[in-house]
């Protein structure tokens, strides 16, 4: 039988698209199927991509010009006592930004444009896009998935399915690779889009942090939403994502507990928090324009820390799991994209050689198991409580447990955790040992993003000099507040590093 | 900076007039009409596009009435009626399954809706 592409992959979102230009890059013929008649229509953001995923992510996103909205040098968190008292304690001293490894020169980003960037770059390598096509089901032929089956009923055979949906993972479901998620561990988020004045004044309001609130004791900030709760603030570019979320079921991990009244929740605590938080009342709310756009979307929060379904197989025959619908998210930072990049190059490295093979049985895809299985910063990603434990000190009202939760989570305290740090820089060694100008091209990211991101365009094609990339360095290493002395010690870093990692030091 | 202009300028923000023509962020409802399109004051910025078929359903042997449904859909698409759940509509439902997850029986069975049917969000 001939089969019509060699990959079909479900869902052009980031670990979608990026799985199937890898494929398209090695000859693959690809085809990829969108339920959206739009490629982002059914993205909701409100995030900062942890740097990362930038480092350690696909080549084309490092060495291109995506659409970043803003720079993102750490989080400020408050801890709200009080709110009519204005009574709040800024965790600010535990997190010195530029210090700050997993945040610390993120970029926020709208997930809709960068999607659609991606998406461009996937169909310049030759892949197929078909926006407005649902994948219903498998086609399945003695246990092997050997294609897909639109809501039209049309049947597209293919060597090998990514699924790429996301968290809901209907395919995966059906294959019987797993269950759906437990329902606490994911959380329903309000997005609200809210229009500054100008980019200036989002500068002067924001900067280049985003902002968490966290609500101490619950009946004097808001209605009570059940522990956990938060708000968050993503500035962009001359406008702020305001995102609350909670859990589907407030209750232990694999334990009893009840689903709370999200609806009625959610929106109390926005109008009580907008009417009462004094530095929404006096520093934002004079500068915001409108209120642009109001969501609502569930995201997988906690769903790798849930014994049972850390360890779900990833891979059957003829079909891989990517990014959410693998359970593939950062329970640290809530944040799936780093990771959905991850797994949708090795799924793409498997899917390659196993066509090349002629062999996409279950033992052999079992490969991509073992490769996500053993890499050390998706498995930091999928195991940090840190995030959890947070929610459970505002529980039992533990100000250190909380303290020390933000200072390991987001903070310097990332630094003294192995496996973070363990991860980071073999990783960054190994980029250095395969490709000598690896420091250097990540230098020219960040030179690049912060160029395009002042000039407030992407993909512009601009020429740069070597002049502008060092004036671009400066400026963006002072905006961090990273102090002169340190700037210059960069670079002698950078060599003693790249010594080390090619003499094996490391 | 001295830097050279050579493409076109992508500036962010001019996304949403290239996709639809919106004014002020909002459709005219007459537009709405003729596109078969729909909008809620509760959901600014989001437009619901087609008709997306009856993409959830609920088994009634199965469902013991507990009403999670109704407590996390922020679409109000579900009601309770003689002790079960039903589907009042989906016309604003946002697709996020939170539904699916929080029925403890698997009585809510989703699925995706219609290809380019349901919500289209510009700010996502």
């Amino acid at each position: 039988m001939r089969e019509d592409y060699d990959v079909i992959v479900v869902g052009a979102g980031f670990g979608g698209l990026a799985a199937a230009k890898r494929c398209a890059d090695a000859g693959l013929k690809v085809l990829v199927v969108e339920r959206g008649e739009e490629v982002g229509d059914k993205v909701v953001s409100g995030c900062t991509i942890p740097i990362y995923g930038f480092l350690f992510g696909p080549d084309f996103i490092r060495n291109g010009d995506p659409p970043i909205e803003r720079p993102c040098a750490g989080i400020r968190n408050y801890l709200m006592k009080d709110v009519d008292a204005d009574d709040y304690e800024v965790i600010e001293n535990v997190i010195p930004q530029p210090l700050s490894p997993v945040i610390v020169a993120g970029y926020n980003i709208y997930c809709k444009p960068f999607c659609q960037w991606m998406a461009e770059r996937a169909v310049k390598s030759g892949v197929e896009l078909r926006t407005s096509t649902v994948a219903k089901h498998l086609i399945k032929e003695g246990g092997e998935v050997k294609g897909i089956i639109t809501d039209e009923g049309e049947k597209i055979t293919s060597k090998v399915v990514l699924d790429c949906e996301g968290h809901q993972g209907l395919l995966a479901v059906e294959a019987g690779l797993r269950d759906k998620w437990a329902p606490e561990t994911i959380a329903l988020a309000s997005a609200y889009d809210y229009e500054m004045n100008s980019a200036r004044e989002t500068d002067e309001v924001f900067g280049f942090v985003s902002e968490f609130l966290w609500a101490w004791d619950e009946s004097k900030v808001a209605p009570p939403l059940g522990y956990g709760n938060g708000l968050m603030i993503f500035p962009y570019d001359s406008s702020f994502h305001y995102m609350q979320d909670q859990c589907l079921k407030i209750s232990e991990i694999g334990g009893p507990g009840y689903v709370p009244n999200l609806r009625k929740l959610l929106d109390e605590y926005h109008k009580s928090l907008t009417s009462r938080w004094r530095r929404w009342k006096n520093d934002i709310e004079p500068h915001i324009k409108r209120l642009r756009g109001l969501i609502y979307d569930t995201f997988e929060i906690f769903v790798a820390l849930h014994e049972k379904q850390r360890n779900i197989p990833l891979s059957t025959s003829g079909l891989m799991l990517v990014g959410d619908a693998a359970g593939l998210e950062s329970t640290e930072l809530c944040d799936g994209i780093p990771t959905a990049w991850f797994s949708a190059e090795y799924a793409a490295e498997v899917a390659i050689e196993a066509i090349k093979r002629n062999d996409t049985s279950a033992q052999f895809l079992k490969k991509y198991d073992q490769l996500v299985r053993s890499d050390k910063l998706i498995q930091w990603a999928t195991s940090g409580r840190d995030r959890h434990n947070l929610r459970l000190a505002q529980r039992y009202h533990d100000i250190e447990l909380f303290r020390w939760c933000i200072y390991h989570g987001w903070g310097p305290g990332g630094w003294s955790n192995p496996d973070f740090r363990d991860a980071f820089i073999s990783r960054l060694m190994e980029m250095v040992r395969e490709a000598p100008d690896a420091l250097e091209k990540i230098g020219d990211m960040f030179a690049r993003n912060f160029i395009n991101w002042k000039k407030r365009g992407h993909d512009i094609n601009i020429s740069y000099t070597n002049e502008d990339m060092k004036n671009a360095w400066n400026e963006f290493l002072i905006m961090l507040g990273i102090p002169a002395g340190v700037r210059d010690l960069l670079k002698p870093i950078g060599d003693i590093f790249i010594r080390a990692a090619k003499e094996g030091l490391g | 900076m001295g830097l050279k202009l050579l493409g076109p300028v992508a500036r962010r923000g001019e996304r949403l007039k290239k996709s639809l023509s919106i004014k002020n962020g909002w459709l005219s409802a007459e537009l709405c009409g003729k596109m078969h399109m729909r909008r809620s004051e509760r959901f600014p910025g989001v437009v619901w596009k087609g008709d997306a078929g009856n993409f959830i359903s609920i088994d009634e042997e199965k469902c013991v009435g507990c009403a999670n449904c109704v407590k996390v859909c922020m679409g109000e698409c579900f009601e309770i009626a003689n002790g079960k759940a039903r589907v009042k509509s989906l016309d604003f439902c946002i697709e996020c399954a939170a539904c699916m997850y929080v029925c403890e029986t698997g009585a809510i069975k989703f699925s995706w809706p219609k290809g380019g049917t349901g919500y289209k969000f510009d700010w996502g």
